[in-house]
């Protein structure tokens, strides 16, 4: 993934007096002076201006894109224009915090030069908790501003969905790296999903991946949105609703993860949005793009993979990949269907499990039962794959959720399945099946 | 004030009878919104100083005074585009600078206290106000009332005596000497050196555009300066071009010094601009 040049001090640049009294000349001197700006900046932030335009264009109400977009205004010296956004952004979200804090820095940079975001001496003298307070939303503040800096998401494609069964609308992406969801929606014909919307989320007040109970960690892997539960029967803190999800999973069982209530949910009310690291390891949304998201989460169905950084793929490796794993469950099913014994369990690893089995009792099950029929029937279909990595590909998992239609010379049956694939040695191996 | 105003008007009486009168009424407006002010009477005096604004659009101490009792009622906001349009007439002018900056710092301050929630009570900001110069006041609205060509005429020849006549207005000189250290200061480079005449001679062989570029580089690369400006003495050369001599106190983090300076300014349609620079 590429990046623009451009940094957050490079956003938080000095405007004067000079640059509005002067419609005319002062903005570009002023610019060329600055020594990590180039014309090249300036383009990519009027780039950023249009993107942002168009995030406003599709919701109205992305009040993050709204903050972004004062902030590019101020950038290019067009400081009415920053203050008018940021007034009628306070106006809409009063509890903005980061938003006021902003506002702030703009206002004085008309007086005297900043050196970054609430760095300056009115805001010397602030007791333990505010400074607390300034510093999540500096915190925060990275965290959204990093969104202006990332290449188009257009031309790129997220690893973590491979594939949406034709049940499954939409799937979400959680990068803890950068505190976003990415909300993506399936396209038909084989076509990469399409980015609907990104989110701003806080997660577990500590860093790295979840282990145990009560570590403050948001856990990282493939699960799914098992439930919904409405504000009603919720307390405040949990803002406007909340979707748990089925941590831990299977493979996290098997690894010994402890702990529960994993959920996406909203903001208390006396708050417009949280810190980064903030929760006990849910992912926490504002209220107002909890309501957004909520229409296109289904419980039981919307997969939401955790990740510490997600891949972007081109459009070709993207491809690539996914042909490679749907051409891997194939080449499963169709020597499954075979009833050649030896090819099937080949797709299996030594360190297989599935519920009441390990890879020495799931073979010896597996040969017996194929010695009985004199043919099999497998059908696969609503194909979904979801990707999670840890440590860039040494730990490499695919789940593979699908619906499997079986019929054999003495036997039938429908059902959901649910394959975890790990790749061991440069070949995928299924290391779990079960419904 | 009024006094200065009485003297002018008998200076002109002489000369130029309508364009005193017009001077004249001024002074009464103006005598009107500072006795409305001081009664406490805002509102009227914030309507007085509108209309005067609608006549002399180009006037920026009105603006400035204006903006003095805006902010007085805590009207931030309107105090700030009133003192922006101030800049507009006059971007050199030291005491709007302060003004606006004084505004912007509270306003800041009050959405440092929404962010944080510092609860900090609101401040009473006490904005500087200055003497309105009647004379270099164009008065829109008698010109426009009398379309007649002789009227026209009239008008013409009486402005063309009055800037024959125009004594020097010492205070906005003194203001542009202080804007320019201000601007100093603050190492706002290309508001210093927009205090500098296009035709401005920086001496030692060097051409104006090497001299911008140096003086660029110096301002900005001490963390913090202070200049203050004492002891100024103004002397008129010819029409619209003066002399002034100023003890100069330059401190910043590495370097201290106290200069005896002249510099040369040339009146603009922008306002005063440094001519020429010299340290004694």
């Amino acid at each position: 993934m590429k990046y623009f040049s451009l940094f957050f001090f490079c956003l938080y640049g000095l405007f004067h007096f000079n640059t509005v009294s002067a419609e005319n000349t002062g903005l570009l001197a002023s610019l060329g002076n600055s020594p990590t700006y180039t014309s090249q900046n300036i383009l990519a932030l009027k780039d950023s201006l249009k993107n942002l335009d168009v995030r406003l264009a599709d919701y109205p109400d992305d009040y993050e894109a709204s903050l972004l977009k004062s902030l590019v205004y101020f950038r290019v010296g067009e400081f009415q224009q920053a203050i008018t956004e940021l007034d009628g952004l306070i106006a809409r979200v009063p509890d903005f915090h980061l938003a006021h804090l902003i506002r702030g820095d703009i206002l004085l940079a008309r007086v005297k030069k900043l050196n970054g975001l609430g760095n300056n001496s009115i805001l010397n003298s602030l007791s333990h908790k505010q400074s607390t307070l300034l510093k999540s939303l500096l915190q925060e503040s990275q965290m959204r501003l990093g969104r202006i800096k990332q290449d188009d998401l257009t031309s790129h494609y997220p690893r973590q969905i491979l594939n949406l069964g034709e049940s499954v609308e939409h799937a979400l992406i959680v990068e803890k790296s950068t505190h976003r969801l990415y909300a993506y929606k399936r396209q038909d014909n084989g076509q990469p999903p399409k980015l609907l919307r990104d989110f701003y989320v806080s997660t577990g007040k500590k860093e790295g991946n979840k282990q145990l109970k009560g570590d403050l960690r948001t856990p990282e892997g493939v699960y799914f949105v098992t439930s919904w539960i409405p504000e009603e029967k919720l307390p405040d803190k949990y803002g406007v609703g909340a979707f748990p999800v089925n941590y831990p999973n299977e493979l996290d069982q098997r690894q010994g993860k402890t702990g529960y209530g994993i959920w996406l949910h909203g903001t208390p009310s006396k708050f417009y949005s949280r810190p980064p690291l903030d929760s006990e390891g849910c992912v926490v949304l504002t209220n107002e793009d909890f309501n957004t998201l909520k229409q296109e989460i289904t419980p039981g169905v919307t997969p939401i993979v955790i990740v510490e950084k997600v891949d972007w793929l081109d459009r070709t490796n993207w491809i690539a990949e996914r042909d490679l794993l749907l051409g891997k469950l194939e080449q499963w099913r169709m020597d499954w269907e075979s009833l050649d014994t030896s090819r099937y369990l080949d797709h299996y690893a030594q360190n297989f499990w599935s519920k009441g089995h390990n890879y020495k009792s799931w073979s010896k099950r597996k040969k017996r039962l194929a010695s009985n029929k004199s043919y099999q029937k497998i059908q696969l279909s609503d194909i979904s794959l979801l990707a999670y990595s840890e440590n860039g590909n040494a730990n490499d998992v695919v789940v593979a959720r699908f619906q499997q239609d079986y019929q054999s010379s003495n036997f039938s049956s429908e059902m959901k399945k649910r394959l975890y694939l790990q790749r061991q040695s440069q070949q995928w191996k299924i290391m779990y099946e079960g419904r | 004030m009024r006094f200065i105003q009485a003297l002018i008007c008998s200076t002109f009486l002489l000369q130029m009878g309508s364009a005193c009168a017009q001077v004249d009424e001024l002074a009464t407006v103006l005598q009107q919104a500072d006795t409305q002010a001081k009664a406490g009477q805002l509102d009227q005096a914030i309507r007085t100083y509108n209309n005067l604004i609608s006549q002399h659009p180009s006037q920026p101490e009105i603006y400035n005074n204006l903006a003095v009792l805006l902010a007085k009622q805590g009207k931030l906001d309107a105090a700030r585009e009133t003192l922006e349009k101030a800049m507009r007439q006059n971007p050199v002018y030291a005491t709007v600078y302060d003004n606006l900056s004084a505004v912007y710092v509270e306003m800041a301050r009050g959405s440092y206290a929404k962010a944080l929630q510092l609860g900090m009570a609101p401040r009473e900001v006490a904005l500087k106000s200055v003497d309105v110069n009647p004379v270099v006041t164009k008065p829109v609205t008698v010109a426009s009332a009398k379309q007649t060509k002789a009227g026209v005429v009239e008008r013409n020849v009486s402005s063309e005596q009055a800037k024959a006549e125009k004594p020097l207005d010492f205070d906005s000189i003194k203001m542009t000497l202080h804007g320019w250290a201000s601007a100093w200061s603050a190492q706002e480079v290309d508001l210093y050196l927009s205090f500098y005449a296009a035709d401005f001679k920086p001496g030692k062989n060097l051409q104006r555009h090497a001299w911008a570029k140096q003086r660029r580089v110096r301002l900005k690369k001490p963390e913090w300066v202070k200049v203050t400006l004492d002891n100024i003495q103004i002397e008129a050369i010819e029409q619209d071009r003066i002399s002034a001599r100023f003890i100069q106190e330059y401190q910043s983090n590495s370097y201290n010094d106290i200069t005896h300076k002249e510099v040369q300014l040339q009146s603009s349609p922008d306002g005063w601009r440094i001519l020429a620079e010299t340290a004694l």
